[in-house]
Formats: structure tokens, C-alpha cells, sequence
């Protein structure tokens, strides 16, 4: 099996599957053609049924003699030039395929005199490459094309066609949606050489109205509202029939949007919602409703028959029609009943709330002395000790260990830009071996990481240390010491993101934390903080004892390779200078003499 | 019950303050303090704790469409939590409307109205513990982020479209990215007025707009420190 170039009749008949059905879509995108050439009159003749014959004359601009072979190619057109005219299609067609696919699927000729040639020329394409012969002929101003004999070279669409009265219906169907959709051109339909509909050209609103009757019926002209209205860019008008004159069949449906004619489901949508109860759920509205709106907010290229359209703003679209019509067949029925009809659909309704009845109102205790109300067992966190506290918390505060893991993606992304860190190994738990001014030294990682912690405290100090609340309140027992240095110190806890309340018994009730101390637990830190404080015995201010304390409870006390990089790249932007100074305080020189000893001792071996 | 007076709040803070002093305590000492009987179980009283919390903190709106706290503008929701400070399911916020909707849009919905200043109560309430021991955690107030009220702008604007444009039949619990529309009722029997996708009104049952558990547990997990 080879790839192939398909020959171009081929491809125009594969074509033809999509805009070509039946007999009725031919007459459908000829006689759009003829209106986007401008025509003022358009005569279609059809002999049985259109399977032999479909001509359609009209008065339009024609087409000249050289562009002729290029009208029945194609992807030819006159209507866009490029992808910005998509964007905004005003004329029916556009895509280029009307006439190629039904030359491709019919013996197509097509006569045309533009008004400022002298003479008329045809067209018609034949064989596997549809070459394009052109002669001269006698033609009045404006194009006639005759499709004979149509699907003669595809048997099994022919096979589809229905009898000559059925495809005809087809066709009539096809001019009376056209005839809606434009007053101003004057229709002539034949069948068989006898003319079936004439609707001539209508200039006023009463001629309109007067066209809608011929098509659909004089009883639903006269059942019908007139509609008009327009707002913000949105313009509806046209003729909806009263509720009692609804149909079985939705075979009065016509809606145009920018003359276009439709089976849009949003746009019946909102039709059928503003009738709602007034007519049978099994019955259909009768409506000539046309809509006009900037073709920039509607894309036709949805479906290459057209005949649905994408809304850019779709709801919009549908609340509008739905309000206009509802509001038409609304003031209709007040006049009706002489009465003002409950407007129960128009405006916004409030939302009606049920009354919640499994929702049980609260009741009030009996005895207001129930003391047994609550059959378990009083949860008692005043009796319990420090360790109970803590390990019931413990439990409700599990959470895996995030701190690491946070960490590791911080570490590993500013590590990779700045590899400036030295950390060689990690000597559990806290000494790292690094190389410092050429030598191999062991560090001791706890000075630094208090370092680290203290300036991390000093600067947020001044606007205050950003404070968590607990998803649930801890309660802790200290003893009268520590409880009386909390009572004391009630600025400083405040400024450092803690909200601590103090109960009766030596107990305290912690709220809200320092959003710094995350990664441990509330309860032994705090115990840990306060008992620092405690033991601490220098000439310090209170201030920045309890600052160094909580540097020192924040420290980990445990590094892995990981996080004492962290905290190296940590120390290098917050400690700048200062850290060599630690790094030379806080660690001694790795001896390798005897190490070496050794290996020289071996290789002399 | 009617909320009494001495409870009503004066303020935002004053709200914030007194819910926060909740924080801890179990719902059978809230009731007690409030002299109100606990019921077994709540199988025919979904909504006790958060009638207990309104009523408690001197809310007056009750399910009427205005804020829980109509001077305050701030609406009250508990919000079932595991120990792991893990919502145990969605959040109801507001009955959706099926008819009517000509011409609403976000900023008048209800939804937004109803979300624009919430006092969360998280309660520790997994199945396991009795209902008095329940621990009421720590309560915060929100106002939407700009993303989230993004967020819930277009989940709102979506479901809506498919409403209004008669497809509610098919929205289920997949749609929107933090906001669900689910139906609402207390039994299947109750039925309310819709449209099909012809237009045609039709019964179905009543719906809400319901949070997805993702979204409030981003709300705990950014207001609250779990563990």
C-alpha cells in the first residue's frame, strides 16, 4: 500500500459527504451563494424533485470571465481573504467547497455576466481532475447554475434519496427558511414548470409581516407577538405566537442568527424556557425570532452546514432571549386577564429555602443541674501531669516529619547554584568535617545553628515573630516558677508570636505559636524555652535571654548530610563574615599524621 | 431556639475573640455552659454542633440568606475535622438555584455573598469519639484570596452555565476544581423546579454549591498549624 495524492474529483466528493446530502443542501448553499453575490431576485427551478434537475438564477454581481475556472475549484472563494475575516464572517458562506463538491457529485454548469462585461460565459468542470471548460453564452446580468442528474457517479447516495414529493418538501422548506431570512430579496420556487412559491420583495414592517403569514401560516401571524429589542450590542426581534397556539412539531422553529438561519440548541433553549408551564411539555413554540449581534461574538465555523453557532458569550446570549421572549408572552398574559400577572420567572426570584427540618431546633436541658448529661467519662486535661498532656497531644499533633523533606527541596535547588558548601561528612549527631583555610577540620554544628537562629529571631523581632494558631489549643502544667515568669513576661511572649493564657492550677493554655518553632512540639519546647530561661544566670536583659533561648530550642540537635548543607547555606547569607570566626571557635584540626603513617606503612610493605 | 441578646457580638474581634476562646473545649462543656441537651447521636440532627456554635456565639441568621452574623457581614461554618486537621467532608454553602437565574452572575451570587467573610470552626469530630467529647480546634477568620476567589468564580460560573442551559441532570460531584453542585434533601421526595435541556420545566431534586474537602483543607492547613 502506497500514499497517494487523492485525484481532486475524488477529494471534492469526500467532500461533497459533508456539505452535499441531499438535493434540498444544494439549493441551501446555491441560493446562499446568490445572496452573498447581492442578489435582488432569485428564481429556483427544480424538476423532480431536484434529482434532475436544480437551476437557480439570480441578479447578483455575477462572475468574470477569469475567475470562472477558479469559482468550481476548491478551497476558492471570494468571501474571506484570511484567518482575521474568520474571526468576523459576515456573508453565509466561506468555506470554498460549495460549488467544487457539488460539481464533483453532478454534471455542473454555471452561466454568469457581471454588469460590466459584455458577454456571458459557462463553466463546467469534468473528468478525474475536473478540468475547467469555458465558452461563450447568452445570459442576463447575474449567474445561473444548473446541477443535473445529481449523485449520477454515487450510486449509493442515490440510493438515499427519498421519492421526488419527499425531497421536494425538502427543498420548499429549505426557500421558505431562506425567504425569513431575507425580506428583501424576491423568491420564485417551480416544480415540474409549475410555480410553487413567489414571495416578493417586502420593504416595511406590515410587508414582513405579511411574508411571515405566506410562510408560516396566516393563523400564526395573527396569534403572534411582535418582538423588538435590543441592549448592549444584542438586538432580538421578530414574532413569537401566543402559548395556545403551540404545535406538536417543532415545525415552526425559525431563528436567524445574523441572518443565518439556525437549529441552535441554546438559542431554543431559551425560547422554550420563557413559555415554561404556559404551553404542554410535549409541545412546541411557534417563533420567527431573529437575532443580530457582532459577528466578533459569534464563531460560525463550527459545522459545515452552519447550522449551529458558538456564542462567546453563550449564557449572556441565552439570558437575553430567554428575557425578552418571557417578558413579551408575560405582558401579553396580563393583558389577557386584565389583571397583573404574578411576574413568577422575570426577575431574579429569591431562592426559596426549604425549612430544614432535619436540622432539629436546639432544646434545653430539663434540669438545669444535669451534671449526668454526659454519660462517658469528662475529658480531663486540669488533672493530668505535664507527660499526660503532652502524650495526648503527642498523638492528636502526629504528623510525618516535614522538615526535612521541606528542606531537602530548598537545600538541593539553592545548593545547586551556590556549590560553594564544604561540608565533606556528618559525624552523628551534630559535627560536620569540613575543609577550612586548607585544613580538615571537625565542626561543631549546634553554636552555629543558634547563631543562625538568633539573628533569624533579631530580625523579625521588631514587627513580631509571625504567629500560628494551633488547630487545637494545648494545655500544659508548669510549675509556680515558670508560670510566674509567663505572668511577668506577657510583652515578650506577644512579641514572639505566642498567645498563652494562664489557668488556674499551674496550668497554662497555649493558643497560638511562633510560626519559626513549626517543626517541633509545642508543649516540650515551651517547657524547654522557660526552663533555659531559668538556668540561665548571666547579666543578660530578660529580652535577650529568652531570644537565645529560643534560638537554641529551635536548633536541631540532629544533622544529616542534607540538612547541615541547609543550614551551611543558611549560616553563609545570614552570618556573612562572622561564620569563619565561628567555624575557627567551635572546631578542631583533623590529625591525619597517624592515618598516613599507616598507608605509607603499607606500601613499603 | 432565639439567640439571646447578650450574645450577639459587637465586632469582628469581639466574634474572633470569643470563638477562640472555644478552642479546646468538647461540645458537651459548650452545651452545658449554654444549658443544652446533647442528642445520642446525629443521625436525625446533622446540624446540632453548628446550631450549637451559632447559637453559642450569638449568630441570628439562622438558614435565611443573609450572614449567620448579618451586622458583622460574617457567616459561620463548622467544619468537621480528623485528628490530622483533615475536613471529613464537603461544606455546604449555599442552595443553588435552578430557576431565575436570568442575568446572575458571580459578583451577586449567593455563593459569593456567602463566602466573602467566614469564621471557620474546625471540630475534631471523627466518628470513633462520642459527640459531647468532640473538641471544638481553633477557629479563624477568611476572606477569599484573589486565586481563590478565582477559583471559585469559575467553578461557579460553570456550574451555573450548565443550569441555566438545562443540563443540570448531568453535573456530578466531578465538576469544578473546588466547588461541587450536589443535590440537597432531606429525602428523594423533595422535588423542585427546573429546566431540561429542551427548556421545558421539569421537577428534580434540590441542589448546593458544596466545597470539596481539598479546598478547606488548604484553608486549615494555611491558617492553623496541624501538629
Amino acid at each position: 500500500m502506497s500514499i497517494q495524492i487523492l485525484p481532486a474529483r475524488l477529494a471534492n466528493q469526500i467532500a461533497a459527504g459533508e456539505v452535499v446530502e441531499r438535493p434540498a443542501s444544494v439549493v441551501k448553499e446555491l441560493v446562499e451563494n446568490s445572496l452573498d453575490a447581492g442578489a435582488s431576485k432569485i428564481v429556483v427551478d427544480i424538476e423532480k424533485g431536484g434529482a434532475k434537475r436544480i437551476r437557480i438564477s439570480d441578479n447578483g454581481c455575477g462572475i468574470r470571465k477569469e475567475e470562472l475556472t477558479l469559482a468550481l475549484s476548491r478551497h476558492a472563494t471570494s468571501k474571506i481573504k484570511d484567518l482575521t475575516d474568520l474571526e468576523a464572517i459576515a456573508s453565509l458562506g466561506f468555506r470554498g467547497e460549495a460549488l467544487a463538491s457539488i460539481s464533483s457529485v453532478a454534471r455542473l454548469t454555471m452561466t454568469s455576466k457581471p454588469e460590466n462585461q459584455e458577454s456571458a460565459w459557462q463553466a463546467y468542470a469534468q473528468g478525474r481532475d475536473m478540468e475547467v471548460t469555458i465558452q461563450p453564452a447568452a445570459h442576463p446580468n447575474g449567474t445561473t447554475i444548473e446541477v443535473n442528474d445529481l449523485f449520477f457517479n454515487t450510486p449509493a447516495r442515490r440510493k438515499f434519496l427519498r421519492t421526488e414529493k419527499t425531497e421536494f418538501s425538502h427543498i420548499d422548506e429549505v426557500i421558505r427558511r431562506i425567504a425569513l431570512a431575507r425580506f428583501d430579496v424576491s423568491f420564485v420556487l417551480t416544480h415540474n414548470g409549475k410555480m410553487i412559491r413567489s414571495y416578493r420583495a417586502a420593504a416595511n414592517m406590515d410587508q414582513n409581516a405579511k411574508r411571515v403569514g405566506q410562510v408560516c401560516g396566516q393563523k400564526f401571524i395573527e396569534n403572534a407577538l411582535t418582538i423588538d429589542c435590543q441592549h448592549e450590542g444584542l438586538h432580538l426581534w421578530g414574532w413569537i405566537a401566543k402559548p395556545e397556539f403551540y404545535r406538536a412539531q417543532n415545525d415552526l422553529c425559525y431563528s436567524y442568527v445574523n441572518g443565518r438561519m439556525m437549529r441552535d440548541k441554546l438559542i431554543n433553549h431559551g425560547i422554550r424556557q420563557a413559555y415554561a408551564e404556559l404551553i404542554p411539555s410535549d409541545g412546541y413554540p411557534a417563533f420567527v425570532l431573529y437575532l443580530e449581534l457582532d459577528h466578533k461574538e459569534v464563531d460560525v465555523n463550527v459545522h459545515p452546514a452552519k447550522h449551529e453557532v458558538r456564542f462567546h458569550q453563550g449564557r449572556y446570549v441565552h439570558d437575553f432571549i430567554y428575557s425578552v421572549c418571557h417578558q413579551a408572552l408575560q405582558s401579553d398574559l396580563a393583558q389577557m386577564q386584565q389583571s397583573i400577572a404574578e411576574d413568577s420567572y422575570g426577575t431574579v426570584t429569591e431562592v426559596q429555602y426549604q425549612n430544614q427540618e432535619y436540622i432539629k431546633p436546639l432544646q434545653r436541658v430539663a434540669e438545669p443541674s444535669s451534671s449526668h448529661a454526659f454519660s462517658s467519662p469528662k475529658r480531663d486535661n486540669q488533672s493530668s501531669g505535664l507527660a499526660a498532656a503532652a502524650a495526648s497531644y503527642q498523638s492528636l499533633m502526629s504528623t510525618p516529619k516535614p522538615s526535612v523533606e521541606a528542606l531537602k527541596g530548598n537545600a538541593q535547588s539553592s545548593l545547586a547554584e551556590k556549590p560553594t558548601s564544604k561540608i565533606l561528612y556528618v559525624v552523628e549527631p551534630h559535627f560536620a568535617v569540613i575543609v577550612l583555610d586548607g585544613a580538615l577540620k571537625l565542626v561543631d554544628l549546634l553554636p552555629i545553628a543558634e547563631h543562625v537562629n538568633t539573628q533569624l529571631i533579631e530580625q523579625r523581632w521588631q514587627q513580631g515573630l509571625v504567629s500560628q494558631p494551633l488547630l487545637l489549643p494545648i494545655v500544659v502544667g508548669l510549675d509556680e516558677a515558670k508560670v510566674t515568669w509567663l505572668n511577668q513576661h506577657v510583652d515578650l511572649i506577644e512579641q514572639a508570636g505566642m498567645t498563652i493564657q494562664i489557668r488556674t492550677g499551674n496550668k497554662v493554655q497555649v493558643r497560638q505559636f511562633p510560626a519559626l518553632l513549626r517543626e517541633k512540639d509545642v508543649a516540650s519546647c515551651l517547657v524547654q524555652v522557660l526552663e533555659l530561661i531559668e538556668s540561665n544566670t548571666s547579666e543578660e536583659s530578660q529580652l535577650s535571654v529568652f531570644k537565645h533561648s529560643l534560638a537554641k530550642v529551635m536548633s536541631e540537635q540532629q544533622y544529616s548530610l542534607e540538612s547541615a548543607n541547609y543550614l551551611w547555606h543558611q549560616a553563609q547569607n545570614v552570618l556573612l563574615e562572622q561564620l569563619n570566626d565561628l567555624c575557627h571557635l567551635n572546631s578542631s584540626e583533623i590529625d591525619l599524621t597517624s592515618a598516613l603513617a599507616q598507608l605509607k606503612k603499607a606500601q613499603l610493605q | 431556639m432565639i439567640t439571646p441578646v447578650e450574645n450577639i457580638p459587637a465586632s469582628e474581634q469581639a466574634l474572633i475573640e470569643k470563638a477562640q476562646s472555644l478552642a479546646g473545649l468538647s461540645l458537651g462543656e459548650i452545651a452545658q455552659q449554654a444549658n443544652i441537651t446533647v442528642p445520642k447521636n446525629l443521625n436525625r440532627d446533622k446540624g446540632w454542633p453548628g446550631l450549637l456554635l451559632e447559637y453559642t456565639l450569638g449568630a441570628t441568621a439562622g438558614s435565611k440568606p443573609e450572614p449567620d452574623f448579618p451586622e458583622l457581614g460574617i457567616e459561620l461554618k463548622t467544619i468537621p475535622i480528623n485528628r490530622q486537621g483533615k475536613p471529613l467532608e464537603t461544606t455546604f454553602v449555599s442552595v443553588a438555584p435552578l430557576t431565575g437565574m436570568v442575568g446572575s452572575n458571580w459578583q451577586n451570587s449567593h455563593v459569593k455573598n456567602k463566602l466573602s467573610r467566614v469564621l471557620w470552626v474546625p471540630i475534631v469530630a471523627e466518628r470513633d469519639i462520642p459527640i459531647p467529647e468532640r473538641i471544638v480546634a481553633t477557629p479563624f477568620l477568611w476572606s477569599p484570596s484573589p486565586e481563590e476567589e478565582n477559583l471559585l468564580a469559575c467553578d461557579w460560573q460553570e456550574l451555573t452555565d450548565m443550569i441555566v442551559l438545562g443540563e443540570v441532570e448531568n453535573i456530578n460531584g466531578r465538576h469544578g476544581q473546588v466547588m461541587q453542585l450536589r443535590p440537597k434533601a432531606a429525602n428523594s421526595k423533595a422535588k423542585t423546579d427546573a429546566f431540561d435541556k429542551h427548556g421545558r420545566p421539569f421537577k428534580t431534586l434540590p441542589r448546593g454549591f458544596y466545597l470539596k474537602i481539598p479546598f478547606t483543607q488548604m484553608l486549615i492547613a494555611k491558617h492553623l498549624r496541624i501538629g
